[in-house]
């Protein structure tokens, strides 16, 4: 039976990106002040949607799109992560002198694909999701075409993001050959044909979500496009990306033999060569980035294995979690970013919690919390994942995940190193980019929220 | 405790009142003597409490218990509770906590909010580290010790401190998140989890080889924390550049929570690993009694002397565990608490040193009795403590602890006894150096002890008269809650 419910949350999007579409063309620039509220406003009423219907299962289109506790929580996470976008836009686009209604535009209707992408139960319109959204992504990430390091971002997210949906066509085409349908679960996955449209699938999904060995786009991307649009990608397009590969994981991979040692492999793969390279960055931003590519890795131990049947709850959690916690980093990186390069050198940061304590203290809360210190919303996602995959009998994957975290740990401690032990550099005189008020108010959300979300996340 | 306090069980009390103590102080940077008194009050209830609810204790078993849901997806919950060994090292935490706040009156005078600040967050994790029946819970106790230590250090220690920080956290980070997986597997009964050590305890051991692999992980994680020989090289460099409060709770009290978690967790849990693993233990800890000795001996640097006499003195700790008897364990736990004292007060008395003239090569001292004699009393008093002289706090533990080894094993007892000659040795000749000999000091100017240093000392020197007068005082309780399981 078709039900509507699961279009509702994309209501006001469409609509705030239609009146959007024609505003900006009449009113031209004068429209950038009200952009923020009116994107702010349908997100926000798509987010409410999104909580209110989250208890509500659902199907539409004869089955092509579902509601279900899947659809609904990375909704909620890519609406989320899409709202605090538009929250850092408004300083970030002045500071640019950049046009923050077009910006939104894309915003929105990427944001739309990803929603659609978190319900999709068929590869074709998973790839349209995915295509529609990626494409307004690319422009997203080039957005600040002036500086360099951003229409580079634009073009190595691009040449890979081709690639990828190439991938998932050809999937989805062998997906059909092997079961006779596009439908996700539908008939078993096996044979060689099955498997190679498995690894097809998994290969375009991975390229997304950024896990090794196609993760190469994702420093680069993160350190160069406009700070929303990073946290943008880290927060919603992950999301929207695990929510697809879960629901893959969970209906087609337990028949296939494959299946499960595909995903140990590439989590062992990902956390691994992620966190042994962030060992050595320099940059906040680029450090972030192999962070997330980890936090991909820490994410597939949830998924490895994973059945029909298997409770999504500590997915869930430890994607909303890991968005928080990213989104906070990102937004204090944001703040404090060289406003002409855009970067953040690590070594630029000595001192700075004497120069801003309850900025610093919020970053380091977030680093503390991406690390999975106790008693952090990172460490109970990481325990409720952990926990998951243990009962499913990965105990070797599980111990090795949590190695991994101490190498992260090693890393996720040089910016606190250098904010809080080591003093200010003689002689270079260092001002400090006026902190932003929402950047502010992510980076506390993120440290603040993510203490609370570990005390009481699960009650 | 009062009706209108019910909502809040006593030892919560003892874990929230120095967190909101720590609050409080943050509040008021800049506004030192306000910063100092008010980590005083809040570490003086601590102390208040403790001493109240060590009265109301009875006499075996845990109590004053305090639940709250905290994960029940995987079945984990918030529950505290005390029994006699807990609350003890609880109140030296506490005891210490006060001692240090005002030792250090002088001698932080950078970012003074923040300091005590951190010295009550860690108090505050310490105290949960003890009381936790949880294994999650205690889990993130075990870890929120970490963090506030890693800022005393590193913010306040000496040159080298990024480095010693930095060593710190990612060797005690390597254990304990093998610690976590270990968790993982002593938790899943079943096809169920199951955190909370009372009902571990009563249940079956892990099957098979499980539970071998388990106590490694956790035998890990406590061995680095104790430090046992070899994993103590993170311990000297933490302390040689650890503020003189970071160097008297890392010592008296943060390394017992390695015995502790021996004691009350991976014995327990574990019992067939661990009786198979205690010959180890137990000769790695005459090792380490010997190695911390004999690396005490050749020390010129009294901070690094006293760090590697703790390496020899928790030796003994670990040795009276592995004779797998109550004696032993009882004497190891009451060497806890009398190390607590010893060495708090050796860090004390380096700490006044430098404080005084900027040093503390043993060559740049001689003849200080006569040039400040109460500052020689109170070291000589307690480097007879610290070596274990009959009548005094050291030679309470250590006697019940080489008893137990020389019945389990004599060759253990034999090691453990020259580690006591050795230990004699390097104390004294420490403060035979120190203390005789013609007046000769940096800067010729060594003034002797002040009333509020007085004041620090003071408790400790009592405490160390007191346990070792009245050994029953701390012994009978200990031995009470104690003995049951391995130490019968």
């Amino acid at each position: 039976m078709m039900d509507w419910a699961v279009l509702t949350p994309l209501a006001p999007l469409l609509a705030a990106a239609l009146v959007l579409l024609v505003a900006a063309r009449w009113l031209g620039r004068d429209v950038d002040r009200a952009v923020p509220w009116l994107a702010g406003a349908a997100l926000g009423s798509s987010l409410l949607l999104v909580l209110l219907l989250s208890s509500r299962r659902a199907e539409a289109f004869g089955g092509i799109l579902v509601w279900d506790a899947l659809a609904a929580g990375a909704s909620g996470v890519v609406l989320a992560g899409a709202l605090a976008a538009v929250l850092l836009l408004p300083a970030h686009a002045e500071r640019r002198g950049l046009h923050s209604a077009d910006f939104t535009l894309l915003l929105l209707l990427a944001a739309m694909g990803l929603v659609v992408m978190s319900c999709a139960r068929e590869w074709l319109t998973a790839a349209l999701a995915l295509e529609s959204a990626s494409l307004c992504l690319y422009a997203l990430a080039g957005y600040d075409a002036r500086r360099a390091s951003s229409a580079e971002a634009a073009l190595k997210y691009f040449l890979p993001g081709a690639v990828a949906t190439g991938l998932l066509l050809y999937g989805a085409a062998c997906h059909y050959g092997a079961t006779g349908s596009t439908r996700i679960g539908a008939g078993s996955l096996s044979g060689p044909l099955g498997t190679l449209a498995a690894g097809l699938l998994l290969a375009a999904l991975a390229f997304k979500a950024g896990l090794v060995p196609f993760h190469s786009w994702v420093p680069d991307v993160y350190a160069g496009a406009p700070s929303p649009a990073t946290a943008f990608l880290a927060a919603s397009v992950k999301a929207a990306a695990f929510a697809l590969m879960a629901r893959f994981a969970m209906l087609s991979l337990p028949g296939l033999p494959a299946g499960t040692s595909l995903l140990v492999l590439a989590a062992l793969a990902t956390m691994t060569f992620a966190n042994l390279a962030g060992l050595a960055q320099t940059g906040l931003k680029r450090l972030l980035a192999y962070s997330a590519v980890a936090h991909s890795g820490y994410l597939l131990v949830g998924l490895a294995g994973i059945r029909r049947q298997d409770p999504v709850g500590p997915l869930l959690f430890y994607l909303a979690s890991y968005a928080l916690l990213t989104v906070g980093a990102f937004a204090a990186a944001s703040a404090l970013e060289d406003p002409a390069t855009g970067g953040l050198e690590i070594s630029r940061m000595r001192g700075l919690g004497r120069r801003r304590p309850v900025m610093s203290l919020m970053l380091a809360a977030c680093l503390l919390g991406l690390a999975g210190f106790p008693p952090t919303a990172g460490f109970v996602a990481k325990v409720m994942l952990f926990s998951a995959a243990w009962a499913r009998g990965l105990e070797v994957l599980v111990v090795a995940a949590v190695l991994n975290s101490v190498v992260a740990l090693a890393y996720y401690l040089k910016p606190i190193l250098a904010m809080f032990l080591q003093p200010a550099p003689e002689g270079a005189e260092h001002v400090d980019p006026p902190c932003w008020t929402a950047a502010s108010v992510l980076a506390f959300l993120g440290g603040a929220g993510g203490l609370l979300l570990g005390l009481f996340g699960d009650l | 405790m009062s009706a209108s306090m019910a909502w809040l069980d006593p030892v919560s009390f003892l874990i929230l009142c120095p967190l909101a103590g720590a609050l409080a102080v943050s509040l008021l940077p800049g506004r030192n003597t306000a910063v100092r008194l008010l980590a005083l009050f809040f570490s003086g209830m601590e102390c208040l409490t403790v001493f109240a609810l060590w009265r109301a204790l009875p006499h075996s078993g845990w109590a004053f218990s305090g639940t709250l849901p905290w994960l029940p997806s995987v079945g984990a919950s918030y529950h505290v509770a005390v029994d006699a060994l807990s609350l003890s090292l609880i109140g030296a935490a506490a005891l210490l906590t006060v001692l240090v706040v005002l030792g250090s009156w002088t001698q932080v005078k950078d970012r003074v909010a923040g300091f005590h600040a951190w010295v009550l967050v860690l108090m505050a994790a310490l105290a949960g580290t003890f009381a936790s029946r949880d294994l999650l819970c205690f889990y993130v106790f075990w870890e929120a010790v970490l963090i506030p230590m890693y800022f005393l250090i590193g913010i306040h220690g000496g040159p080298g401190r990024l480095a010693a920080a930095t060593k710190f956290v990612i060797y005690t980070a390597v254990g304990s998140l093998l610690m976590l997986a270990a968790i993982l597997a002593a938790a899943r009964r079943g096809g169920h989890w199951e955190f909370s050590l009372d009902v571990l305890q009563a249940s079956q051991p892990l099957p098979g080889r499980l539970e071998y692999w388990a106590f490694a992980a956790f035998a890990l994680a406590f061995a680095i924390k104790v430090p046992l020989f070899p994993l103590h090289t993170w311990l000297p460099q933490a302390h040689v550049e650890a503020p003189t409060g970071g160097s008297v709770l890392l010592a008296g009290v943060l390394l017992k929570m390695g015995v502790y978690g021996f004691l009350r967790i991976a014995f327990p849990l574990f019992p067939a690993a661990a009786a198979a693993a205690a010959p180890w233990l137990g000769g790695l800890a005459v090792a380490g009694i010997l190695y911390g000795a004999l690396m005490a001996l050749a020390q010129d640097d009294l901070k690094k002397l006293v760090a590697y006499s703790s390496v020899s003195h928790l030796g003994y700790c670990m040795l009276g565990i592995c004779t797998l008897r109550l004696t032993g364990a009882a004497g190891a736990s009451f060497l806890m608490l009398s190390h607590a004292v010893t060495t708090g007060a050796l860090f004390f008395l380096v700490g006044m040193l430098y404080e005084r003239s900027h040093s503390r090569r043993l060559g740049d001292f001689s003849g200080l009795a006569t040039k400040a004699p109460r500052f020689a009393a109170a070291l000589g008093f307690i480097a007879f403590a610290s070596a274990g002289v009959p009548g005094l706090c050291g030679f309470s533990g250590e006697l019940p602890v080489l008893a137990a080894a020389w019945k389990a094993r004599p060759l253990w007892a034999l090691g453990a006894v020259l580690g006591v000659v050795l230990g004699a040795a390097y104390l004294l000749r420490a403060y035979q150096r120190i203390a005789f000999g013609a007046v000769r000091c940096p800067d010729n100017n060594f003034p002797d002890l002040r009333l509020r240093e007085i004041l620090v000392l003071a408790p400790l020197l009592l405490l160390a008269v007191f346990l070792g007068l009245a050994p029953r005082f701390l012994m009978a309780p200990l031995e009470a809650c104690l003995s049951g399981g391995l130490f019968q």
